[in-house]
């Protein structure tokens, strides 16, 4: 934008003028000397007469002078003419003035007119401006616009407001607070208020001439503010001086910075408003003048042009609506009415291009016509800053786009279009501008938006929109605003996208590059046949611009501006980088150039973007040469070879090379190596072994391919050999020496070289030499250097580089390249191993992935290994898994082995056991010693299984080690448990490994299968008293219930059991007391064979204390035994049965009987009835009946209540029984009936154990009353499964003799 | 689809930012300028779907330069497409763009899908579960292959075109 007058660029900011504020050097107080007249000079401060105020100006620690100094600060912050003002709220435009400073003569009256034309126009004789088109004397006269001097007039040389800062005049200060001042003194201060107001009202005068607002501050100190005289002093001055009542005269007095700026802020808002006034007036003024000039403008014809007569015609109508519109516009800008601004300018650069579309308004290439096309252009700046102030970028874009559009058309039609230098000058203008307006607003407020796409705020709309197809470029819809269709979400128009200015900057640099082009072919054109341009101004100044350091700079400043807006982006910056680096190429700055080329191809060598490389590679060439690089030259013709580029076109990379290498000699001796590594090498290099493993000293068949590629001819490089190196050489293993024409004729396309089987040791020693022909492969065929290697030692075989070695006079070359790397996106065709060279060849093809690489590996162990042991396992038997190796190879063994025992699920508890070694998971490593040729070996693994059945899984993994005779003893020491020496620790042995593995099932089942029976049966002796004290000693013991248990155990498996012993475990028996044990009888050992069954019976007595609900087990059965077939005499397993649940009955009354088992006729017999209350704490109430029978007679109670029972107690009853007859009787029925047990249920007591129940209604019918059973005491034992079968009472017999 | 839209180019690249294929559809038509801008909308690309919660494919106005706006689009393998249009003072709806892409997206997908692609591949590019886009590269030494990706992409451009200018 410098190429424009900065006046029509600023942003107009309502012009302020203070005076009275000099600058301190030299120190002159704005205080009016009295007797100087309105025209004080800064001289005159000083003169003798005033020495109060000459010392208070002298020093700086004066309160004036910094008050002076900080209002000049305050007040000037705005900048001047700044093109984008982010805050433009009530902000003015300051110049500190003189005080007496003059404004341009607003208007003059004309000289007389010099001809009669100029009179005929003005013929009026009213006063006009001087800068008038109509004022001969203006430099605007007789046609022209606007000149950038009316701008600065309103920005510069006339205010809105003046502010004029004045000292107030002060009597010094009393001595004492008594002392008054006398007439002498009044007199005095009315006399310099009387010289201030005259001052004042000349500059009002003045000012009020223009319309202009004059505000006084009168400066005085803090004491002044508190003197009771200082109103009527001011109003004495106003009145004297005639000034407004309103925001005319302040006061001020010194103050604090801050407070300062609130005044500044105060007196800027005071006087905003009359500055608005001052513009409106303006503008009043030139809307009138405009409406009075458009009518007889529009009827008024056009002076014909006079082609013939160059003189310069008056300015026409369309001009001065151009000068009224531009005019209108800028005051409007002055009030901050942007919208208004924009419309008016927008309608200037209409009435504007209208001028440009005809050649007689405006003649191309006249001063006329240049000073206008950088009128346009500023105002089109303006336009695209009054929509970019309100975040319209779309707008503003699509108005830059129609003023490029529509010029360029113009430039055209000039006779300016795109071949021209100026076109082109032009474009890259227009595009500088907006990359500066932009970057002006980036520094301010402006956002660049994203372009991101985003999902419609209003989805519906944008539909019916896009439906209607008003949107569809070239429809009548594209009018619609652009901005909002990106609201929308409904698309972009991408040219009215805005970007950073970095785009612009670079879409300039390219222009600018254009125009260099031109240039230099139009000065090409100019030194064959010269024409008229090469006189025109133009065509001078173009010489003298230096265009590349132009382009230099715009790329720079948008390569700065790239990498500020995406700090990670390297490629846009790479890009422009590449433009620098032509630039100074072009230019001449090789080295710049190449350092520059040197960055950006890493990045491209990277990315496999060769179409990006190719001509960097070319100018990188071409400046390398030009700085008489021999070495980077060379490089970089290897890397052109290598994508087929040739430096020029017509030229061939690979002669250009030899040429270059003939006509240069290098600097040193040795041989230049090239480091190519992150460049394409020359050709496509495969590397293929035929299989991926192979055994040590045994060959490696293996292959390289290389293919050459389109445009590497081989055979016009100066190839002298090819080294290879295998594996980690140093040295290469393989040479292959260039020999033309020899020992390998090509066959079709592919020529063989064959280096024979070599071992790598041997290799390493001495290189394989072979000749070949190595400048046979041109594209499309291949040089296959094949052979077998072998090597002695394990471990990855491959062809890690290749060295192409060239020579040609006394340079030596060397190009490494790294053949291991296959690049995947250059060469993604098949791989194929070259079975046979005839014609034609044969290939095959290859699948593997790791072609390039072969494994050397020690050959296998011959070992077996075989498993035996006698499935199923028994639980708690140590069962013996026997492994038997044997080595069937020739080398002497060392044995490992691994055991891992997979755990189970439902937590058993098992343990393996290998030699010393046990665990419950995993053994590791246990040495099993040495293994001889031939030789065999048993160990033996016991698994120990516990508690649960099922399989168990293990993995069995048998490690056998090549040992040399001196770690035998190594791992002798090992097997004997010293851990100082481990086979690992010594070097190389752990090379020659090798493992097997084998997975064990062992199925487990349990050695017997266990059921037990269980019956119960109650004591017929007698209860304790409840009182009796015996009960509670701490060993005391009674049996309520006999419980007798029936073990039964039957061998499920196949193996035979040896019973060794069953024992009662005692330990644990709690509350209840084993009594016997029939195994105790039995005679041990015996064998049980599958399916046998044994049994054994355990009588217990049980505690009352156990009734009620089933017992735990308590205690256990103990076999012992071990496995019949077993040879291990000795060995006992132990298994543990426990003993089941007790479930014993638990009724609380308990009533018996005994009667005899005979009695005899006639004869007497006494039944005794025992009742037993059992329960803890319930009283028992109990009602016998004894049904009468013909067979007996009875004595006792045969019908009544039992005594009541207390808890633990029992009562007998006695009955004599006399038979009436012989035979089995039945016994007359005894029945016991519980009273307590019909209590209903809604008198139950709240304690529940009948302590306070009330007892049974009396007339509670018995037949309700549950009976207590009364059993035979011969007969009474109850199973757990079932009821009670024997010894109910009801059906008790007798036998009766006679 | 409006007759205004104008494809100048077409660009895939592959998920490592290599170049697949760049095809331009102008007479006389500056390839190296499209393999620039395609090379340097991988910036803007990845600058946009570094942005946190994008989930899309298309990405829009990747920016505009010189008389080309540049379009992007990834789809979630990560083969980019960048498609260069004149540029235009009208609004370019994206719907209209995103439909392209998905038609290139398409011809890409139908070409890479081939199963004879792989017969004669090398085993590091057949190996690969998604088949390896080097398969399609013009570097591609069998070229056959290339031409059927060729032939599709044309196709698609034709039918925005809308005419036959296509460079055989």
């Amino acid at each position: 934008m410098n190429s424009y007058p900065v006046e029509l660029l600023a942003q107009p900011c309502p012009v302020m003028f203070v005076a009275g504020l000099e600058a301190a050097p030299p120190p002159t107080p704005p205080v009016q000397t009295p007797g100087s007249g309105a025209a004080p000079t800064p001289t005159s401060a000083g003169s003798p007469g005033h020495p109060r105020v000459q010392s208070l100006s002298t020093t700086h620690q004066d309160p004036f002078v910094v008050l002076q100094q900080r209002l000049r600060d305050a007040l000037t912050q705005t900048p001047k003419n700044a093109i984008w003002l982010a805050d433009r709220g009530k902000t003015f435009q300051v110049h500190l003035v003189d005080k007496n400073v003059r404004f341009p003569p607003r208007k003059i009256f004309p000289p007389t007119p010099a001809n009669r034309l100029e009179e005929a126009l003005s013929a009026s004789t009213t006063a006009r401006s001087p800068l008038s088109p109509l004022m001969p004397s203006s430099p605007l006269h007789p046609d022209g616009l606007i000149a950038p001097i009316w701008m600065r007039k309103h920005l510069d040389l006339v205010p809105s407001v003046f502010v004029l800062f004045l000292r107030l005049w002060e009597l010094p200060a009393p001595k004492s607070p008594l002392e008054g001042h006398d007439n002498q003194d009044r007199e005095e201060e009315r006399r310099h208020d009387m010289d201030l107001a005259t001052e004042i009202a000349n500059r009002k005068k003045s000012a009020l001439e223009r319309g202009i607002k004059l505000t006084v501050v009168l400066i005085a100190s803090r004491r002044m503010l508190d003197d009771p005289n200082l109103d009527s002093r001011l109003t004495f001055i106003r009145r004297q001086s005639a000034l407004d009542s309103r925001a005319a005269l302040f006061v001020l007095s010194p103050v604090s910075s801050a407070e300062l700026a609130d005044f500044v802020r105060s007196l800027q808002d005071a006087l905003y408003e009359s500055a608005m006034e001052y513009y409106s007036a303006h503008s009043k003024r030139v809307r009138r003048k405009r409406n009075r000039h458009a009518t007889p403008a529009s009827t008024a014809p056009i002076p014909p042009v006079l082609s013939a007569n160059p003189k310069p015609m008056p300015l026409r109508p369309a001009g001065w609506a151009v000068r009224y519109e531009y005019k209108l516009a800028t005051f409007a800008e002055f009030r901050a009415e942007e919208e208004v601004a924009r419309k008016h300018y927008e309608d200037c650069w209409i009435q504007l291009v209208d001028m440009f579309s005809s050649t007689g308004i405006l003649p191309p290439r006249t001063k006329r016509w240049a000073e206008a096309k950088v009128l346009v252009d500023c105002i089109s700046v303006k336009i695209c800053k009054l929509y970019l102030y309100h975040g319209e970028h779309a707008r503003a874009l699509a108005h830059v786009n129609r003023h490029v559009q529509r010029f360029a058309e113009l430039s055209r039609a000039w006779g300016i279009g795109e071949e021209t230098f100026e076109f082109w000058s032009w474009l890259a203008r227009q595009q500088r501008w907006l990359g500066e307006l932009l970057e002006h607003g980036l520094r301010g407020s402006l956002k660049i938006p994203s372009h991101m796409p985003h999902e419609p705020v209003n989805p519906a709309l944008a539909a019916q929109l896009a439906a209607a197809g008003g949107l569809a470029p070239g429809s009548k819809g594209a009018s619609l605003d652009l901005g909002t269709a990106l609201q929308l979400g409904i698309g972009v128009a991408p040219a009215s996208a805005l970007q950073h200015p970095g785009y612009y900057y670079f879409a300039a640099a390219k222009y600018t590059q254009m125009r260099f082009d031109r240039f230099l072919k139009a000065l090409d054109l100019e030194a064959t046949q010269p024409s008229a341009l090469s006189a025109t101004p133009g065509f001078m100044n173009e010489k003298k611009i230096d265009h590349q350091a132009l382009v230099l700079e715009l790329y720079t400043r948008a390569y700065d501006l790239f990498k500020k807006f995406s700090p990670t982006a390297s490629r846009l910056t790479l890009y422009i980088a590449y433009h620098i680096a032509l630039a100074y190429h072009n230019g001449g700055k090789f080295d710049l150039a190449v350092r520059f080329f040197e960055r950006i191809a890493k990045t491209y060598r990277r990315e496999q973007w060769g179409m990006l490389l190719n001509p960097i590679l070319r100018t990188w060439y071409a400046s390398a040469r030009q700085m008489h690089e021999v070495e980077p030259a060379v490089r970089l013709l290897f890397e052109m070879l290598a994508h087929g580029v040739n430096p020029q076109d017509g030229t061939n990379a690979a002669e250009e090379l030899v040429e270059l290498l003939k006509s240069t000699s290098p600097d040193k001796d040795e041989s230049l190596v090239l480091d190519m590594a992150d460049a394409r090498p020359l050709g496509d290099w495969t590397p293929i072994f035929w299989s991926n493993s192979v055994f040590v000293n045994e060959p490696a068949p293996f292959q390289l391919h290389l293919q050459a590629r389109h445009g590497v001819p081989f055979s016009e490089l100066p190839v002298s050999a090819l080294l290879l190196f295998i594996g980690s050489s140093e040295t290469p293993s393989i040479v292959v020496q260039h020999a033309a024409g020899e020992k390998t004729p090509p066959v079709g396309d592919v020529s063989q070289v064959d280096v024979g089987q070599f071992s790598l040791e041997d290799a390493a020693k001495e290189p394989v030499t072979v000749s070949a022909d190595l400048r046979a492969p041109s594209a499309p065929g291949r040089l296959v250097v094949c052979g077998a290697v072998s090597s002695a030692l394990p471990g990855r075989l491959e062809i890690s580089k290749a060295v192409l070695c060239l020579q040609e006079g006394s340079w030596k070359i060397e190009v490494p390249i790294d053949v291991g790397h296959r690049d995947l996106a250059a060469a993604p065709t098949s791989l194929v191993w070259l079975s046979s060279p005839g014609s034609p060849p044969t290939f095959v093809a290859v699948h593997r992935q790791d072609h390039g690489v072969t494994t050397v590996k020690h050959p296998p162990h011959s070992v077996a290994v075989t498993l035996n042991h006698n499935s199923p396992a028994y639980l708690d038997e140590a069962y013996p898994i026997h492994i038997d190796i044997v080595n069937d190879d020739q080398r002497t063994l060392a044995i490992h082995v691994d055991v891992l025992l997979q755990p189970m699920e439902h937590g058993a508890e098992d343990e393996i056991r290998l030699g010393d070694q046990k665990s419950s998971a995993l053994l590791k490593g246990v040495p099993c010693g040495i293994l001889g040729p031939g030789e065999k070996m048993r160990h033996t693994l016991t698994l120990s299984s516990t508690r649960a059945g099922g399989d168990r899984v293990l993995d069995i993994s048998v490690q056998s080690r090549a040992v040399t005779g001196d770690e035998e003893e190594i791992v002798a020491a090992e097997a004997d448990g010293d851990e100082s020496l481990r086979l690992e620790d010594h070097e190389g042995a752990k090379a020659d490994t090798n493992e097997m593995l084998h997975t064990l099932v062992v199925p487990t089942i349990p050695p017997f299968d266990c059921s037990w029976t269980v019956s119960y049966a109650r004591p017929l002796q007698s209860m304790r008293e409840p009182a009796d004290m015996a009960a509670y000693e701490p060993d005391a013991f009674e049996s309520d219930v006999a419980a007798n248990l029936m073990l039964t155990c039957t061998v499920p498996g196949p193996w035979d059991v040896e019973l060794k012993s069953v024992q009662l475990d005692h330990s644990n028996l709690g509350s209840s007391r084993a009594q016997s044990c029939s195994s105790e009888l039995d005679d041990f050992p015996f064998v049980l064979q599958s399916g046998d069954s044994y049994s054994a019976t355990v009588s217990m007595a049980l505690s009352r204390l156990l009734q009620g609900g089933p017992e735990p087990p308590l205690g256990a059965v103990r076999c012992s035994w071990r496995r019949a077939s077993s040879d291990d005499v000795s060995a006992t397993s132990s298994t543990l049965i426990p003993l089941p649940f007790l479930n014993p009955p638990g009724d609380d009354l308990v009533a018996f009987v005994d009667p005899p088992s005979t009695a005899h006729l006639h004869v007497p017999f006494t039944l005794r009835l025992v009742v037993q209350n059992r329960h803890h704490s319930r009283t028992a109430d109990l009602a016998l009946q004894l049904e009468p029978s013909d067979n007996f007679v009875v004595s006792g109670m045969r019908s009544g209540r039992v005594p009541l029972l207390i808890a633990g107690a029992q009562d007998e009853m006695l009955f004599n029984f006399i038979p009436l007859a012989c035979g089995v009787l039945k016994l007359p029925t005894l029945k016991l009936l519980d009273k307590r047990s019909a209590v209903p249920a809604a008198a139950t007591d709240p304690y529940g154990d009948g302590r306070s129940g009330s007892p049974a209604p009396n007339g509670q019918p018995e037949a309700d009353l549950v009976p207590v059973p009364v059993r035979d005491a011969r007969f009474d034992v109850q199973f757990e499964s079932g009821d009670e079968v024997y010894g109910i009472a009801e059906r008790m017999t007798i036998l009766v003799l006679p | 689809m409006p007759p205004a839209l104008r494809i100048n180019a077409v660009a895939f690249v592959s998920a490592s930012n290599a170049p697949i294929l760049v095809r331009t559809f102008v007479d006389g038509g500056d390839d190296l300028k499209y393999h620039y801008l395609a090379h340097t909308s991988l910036d803007v690309i990845e600058e946009r779907i570094a942005q946190p919660k994008f989930n899309e494919c298309y990405l829009g106005l990747l920016f505009s330069m010189e008389d080309v706006a540049v379009y992007g689009f990834m789809t979630p393998l990560k083969l980019k497409i960048v498609v260069a249009l004149a540029l235009t003072d009208t609004v370019v709806r994206d719907a209209d763009v995103v439909l392209i892409f998905k038609a290139f997206h398409t011809a890409y997908m139908r070409s890479i899908s081939n199963p004879f692609l792989r017969v004669h591949a090398s085993p590091e590019s057949s190996a690969l579960v998604d088949p390896s886009p080097a398969l399609l590269t013009e570097a591609n030494a069998d070229a056959r292959k290339v031409t059927a990706f060729k032939r599709r992409v044309d196709d698609v451009a034709r039918s925005v075109l809308g005419h036959d200018n296509i460079l055989e």
